[in-house]
């Protein structure tokens, strides 16, 4: 544990309710927003959706005094369809086998068979694999600087995205419907400065915490801009 | 020509078309592994995620073999 981290220990016993409910609608200092990421301090595991100030993750175009903050993916949960295709997908030939004898007279010679299912199996396990890699680099970051949105869709599309945080003029959560609310998923919404593409972040897990973090650092800058 | 001949005449052509078939499927398949290979490097330069990375790289190529493999196997076999 650093001495950031005492320190912030200390500062969040002693604070009383009333104070941390003031804390919470003045921007906060700088200082505070980093110690107060350190308590959460992380790796990043393999299949995690959100991680805050995780050490194993650096992006191309990072600056040598840029720290990641949070680095998110879109639920976990919105896998859930495709795993459910995938497993569906591995027990047709079971069933189709089980079910031999309705349409005997359809079934292709043994050789035949011991190339097919090699094949439809190899299909399914990229059909696995691509959207295990889609949902994998679809990832957004949060750093001390900007805010960084990585989308990759269908193998061949990528689009890098990312604003100063000096851009970001507000920024705002929802979770609307029964799912989001009890898996804890949601839309952030970003809003930059002028005629700039605004960021949207759809399905991220931990919302409030998103936006609480944006939003303390965007007015952690305000406060200590000249 | 007999009904026999005629048949096994069939039965050759509909394997010929078959194999070539799943040959050209299965190329295809090979060279969208290589591009999604190639994805997988340049991504990885953009966000780097070093615990994950060799997974999906040995993945990727591990289905590469395996495609490589069918295609020989359809060959042989059929």
């Amino acid at each position: 544990m650093t001495d950031r981290d005492v320190r912030f220990a200390q500062e969040t016993e002693q604070q009383s309710p009333a104070d941390e409910k003031d804390s919470t609608r003045q921007p906060l200092p700088k200082e505070k927003i980093l110690t107060r990421m350190h308590n959460k301090l992380g790796r990043l595991h393999l299949f995690a959706a959100f991680c805050e100030k995780p050490s194993n993750v650096t992006f191309q175009t990072q600056e040598p005094d840029e720290q990641v903050l949070v680095f998110l993916r879109k639920s976990q949960w919105i896998n859930f369809p495709w795993i459910v295709a995938t497993l569906l997908l591995l027990f047709v030939p079971i069933v189709l086998y089980l079910l031999r004898d309705n349409f005997i007279a359809l079934i292709p010679p043994l050789r035949v068979i011991l190339v097919l299912i090699p094949f439809y199996y190899l299909l399914v396990a990229i059909y696995a694999f691509v959207n295990f890699i889609t949902w994998y680099y679809n990832a957004a970051i949060i750093t001390n600087k900007r805010v960084v949105d990585i989308d990759f869709h269908q193998i061949v599309f990528k689009d890098v995205a990312e604003t100063k945080l000096a851009l970001v003029q507000d920024v705002s959560y929802n979770q609307v419907g029964v799912l989001p609310n009890i898996l804890g998923y949601g839309f952030v919404l970003i809003q930059t400065a002028g005629t700039l593409d605004n960021f949207e972040f759809h399905n991220l897990p931990h919302p409030d915490r998103v936006e609480e973090v944006v939003e303390d650092l965007i007015g952690g800058r305000r406060m200590y801009e000249p | 020509m007999s009904p026999e001949q005629l048949f096994s005449l069939q039965t050759q052509g509909a394997s010929l078309v078959l194999k070539i078939g799943l040959v050209a499927v299965l190329f295809l398949v090979g060279i969208f592994l290589f591009v999604v290979l190639k994805q997988i490097r340049a991504m990885n330069r953009i966000v780097t995620q070093p615990d994950m990375f060799p997974y999906l790289h040995s993945f990727v190529l591990f289905l590469g073999l395996c495609t490589i493999a069918l295609i020989i196997l359809t060959i042989v076999i059929l």
